[in-house]
């Protein structure tokens, strides 16, 4: 994968969340994928730690589910995001089928409509890796993991996903 | 001792705010409780700096010089491990001039140093250097004063649960929890080796009341409402997924109200609940030791022990079993802000596939991310900007289940042997709000007390 498909694959990715088209970012997973955004210490095993979300394929059809439900409260109104990414590095995987992208992120987050028209631009920055496996020709997730740089502070309600 | 100046101030009559007259069928709260500035600080005084609060867990400090840091209303603590293996709580306060020692969440050290004039204390709190005392020119009067960090005034575990107060005039810390410790207990009993602290917190920060979050977690009538979206992924799981990969808790219990449920006032303002006959108990993480739970403590207390339960312990700290175990520590902001330090313990000696589903489990309902929690919190910030509606006194919030009030133990209580003030006993589908009274009778007399003994000093 060169620079420039790198670069591309992150940006068509965080695309789909800003555009809140769920079940497109969702189709990107690999079976075995999994979506991670771990709190406090970026470095613990999410196997004995608790993790913000630790979401493999059940876990992220949960979660779609309740993006696209009437129900999902904290979400109304809606959390409208805008994704910017940076610093992309391409790491070499096992084989190559699988290769390791990594990137700074910042999601800005804002809510259309709020009564409350003051209401904070939620700024999170981020660090995150990307772990991508190629099958059938095209390269599915294995792993994304978000770091926020307030991993370890004062976290606002999220969209469903980041 | 309360060291605040004393200055005159106009007395309220508190009986105003909480409106109790039970043989008419009527309890109100005054909206005011959760709006006015002027009323959170004297809760601050006489609710939150006179009793015992919660502090933290034998778990989260193991180690000689670990500390974490907390509050007791909005007075900053450090709870530590001193040297001597000792847990003692500080005022995070340097004796000189008033900086905060210890800036991090957590840690370990055996030295406290002020940045700002570089007094150092150990981790018993004692004064250690007085920075260029030789040449200070300081008089006998102050030579003699103690200079180590501020202890509060009262603290105690119970089985590594610790409460500390700021007032020595409170009662022993267990005749304070009385026998809501029958609740507490049914947690640490789970493994013969008690609880361990699974890393991970799930702090969240709301825009509402202090008071909002106590309810919430008494609260079953919600559940079916602003959990829709996590019940309907539940649902989804049992429908599209193996019996051994649904590992959720389902919410049939409460569509179908096929479960009973017991709720529970203690004295000095603890509320508890209690669900029986739940099914798919056995897709809790907990499920994995119950024969060694039963074996050792009987079959009845190992399916409580086991069973989805609630204790509120007034006014600081819930032990939640909704999906699974969370302690939810309130730290009150302002009026309309609220810091809720939750985490995660569990049962040593779990087996590893068990933690990892109790980790899932938590993850799913209470994570700042999860299928639940979210909600909660918009839904606290909801009302507390509806309460700004000043023409209106009063909600019609707490009626359900008034009904069924009994004076007294349930059947429950009574087969388990512990005593509540009151017990209410039902289906699940009537989702009692009479819960609520024992906590606000508390707030109600914390008030009076506080205030009765504020004006007695002028």
């Amino acid at each position: 994968m060169t620079q420039q498909e790198a670069e591309q694959f992150l940006f068509a990715e965080v695309g789909l969340l800003d555009k809140r088209d769920y079940q497109g970012w969702r189709d990107l997973f690999a079976a075995e994928g999994v979506y991670w955004v771990p709190v406090n210490d970026t470095e613990a095993d999410p196997q004995l730690n608790c993790s913000v979300i630790y979401a493999g394929a059940a876990q992220l059809d949960d979660r779609l589910e309740r993006a696209t439900s009437s129900y999902f409260w904290a979400d109304q109104p809606a959390i409208k995001s805008v994704h910017t990414v940076s610093n992309v590095s391409v790491v070499a995987g096992k084989n190559t089928d699988e290769i390791t992208l990594l990137a700074n992120q910042v999601v800005y987050l804002f809510r259309d409509n709020d009564q409350r028209r003051d209401q904070g631009l939620e700024i999170l920055p981020a660090s995150s890796e990307y772990r991508l496996n190629r099958i059938d020709q095209s390269w599915r997730i294995g792993l994304k993991k978000l770091n926020f740089l307030q991993a370890d502070g004062y976290l606002p309600l999220l969209p469903a996903f980041v | 001792m309360d060291a605040r100046v004393t200055e005159p101030r106009i007395a309220r009559d508190f009986d105003k705010y909480v409106d109790e007259r039970l043989d008419e069928g009527v309890f109100r709260v005054h909206l005011d409780t959760f709006r006015d500035p002027e009323l959170f600080e004297l809760e601050m005084e006489y609710i939150w700096e006179k009793t015992w609060i919660f502090l933290g867990h034998d778990a989260q400090i193991p180690e000689a010089n670990d500390f974490v840091t907390t509050q007791i209303g909005r007075q900053p603590v450090i709870l530590q491990r001193g040297d001597d293996g000792v847990v003692r709580a500080f005022l995070n306060h340097c004796t000189h001039r008033g900086p905060r020692l210890c800036k991090t969440q957590r840690g370990n050290t055996s030295r406290h140093t002020c940045p700002y004039h570089g007094w150092m204390f150990d981790s018993q709190g004692k004064c250690l250097m007085v920075t260029d005392e030789d040449a200070g020119g300081y008089s006998d009067t102050f030579k003699a004063m103690s200079h180590d960090l501020h202890q509060i005034a009262r603290l105690e575990s119970h089985r590594g649960f610790y409460w500390g107060s700021l007032t020595s005039d409170v009662p022993t810390l267990a005749e304070y929890l009385g026998d809501a410790t029958v609740f507490i207990d049914a947690w640490i009993d789970q493994s013969p080796n008690e609880l361990e602290w699974v890393k991970g917190d799930a702090n969240f920060t709301y825009d509402g009341n202090w008071k909002m979050v106590l309810e919430n977690c008494l609260d079953l009538y919600h559940a079916k409402t602003l959990h829709a979206s996590f019940g309907n992924a539940v649902l989804n799981r049992f429908k599209n997924m193996g019996e051994d990969e649904r590992k959720a808790i389902n919410l049939d219990d409460f569509v179908n109200a096929t479960a009973n449920v017991s709720y529970y006032n203690f004295e000095n303002g603890h509320g508890a609940l209690w669900i029986h006959n739940q099914s798919n108990q056995e897709d809790r993480p907990s499920y994995a030791m119950y024969q060694e739970m039963e074996a050792r403590v009987g079959s009845k207390r190992a399916e409580m022990m086991l069973s989805g339960k609630v204790a509120e312990i007034f006014p600081s700290i819930l032990f939640v079993e909704s999906a699974t175990f969370q302690m939810r520590m309130i730290r009150p902001i302002s009026v309309d802000k609220t810091e809720v330090y939750a985490f995660c313990l569990a049962p040593k000696g779990e087996p590893a596939e068990a933690r990892a589903l109790r980790i899932r489990q938590y993850e799913d309902f209470f994570s700042t991310s999860g299928l639940a929690t979210p909600d909660d919190t918009a839904v606290y910030r909801a009302a507390q900007e509806g309460h700004q509606a000043r023409v209106l006194e009063w909600n019609q919030g707490y009626h359900r289940g008034i009904e069924q009030l009994q004076q007294g133990p349930d059947e429950k209580a009574k087969e388990m042997g512990f005593n509540p003030t009151l017990s209410i006993h039902g289906s699940i589908a009537m989702q009692s709000e009479a819960v609520y009274i024992g906590p606000y009778r508390e707030w109600l007399k914390k008030m009076k007390t506080g205030q009765d003994n504020a004006l007695a000093k002028l």
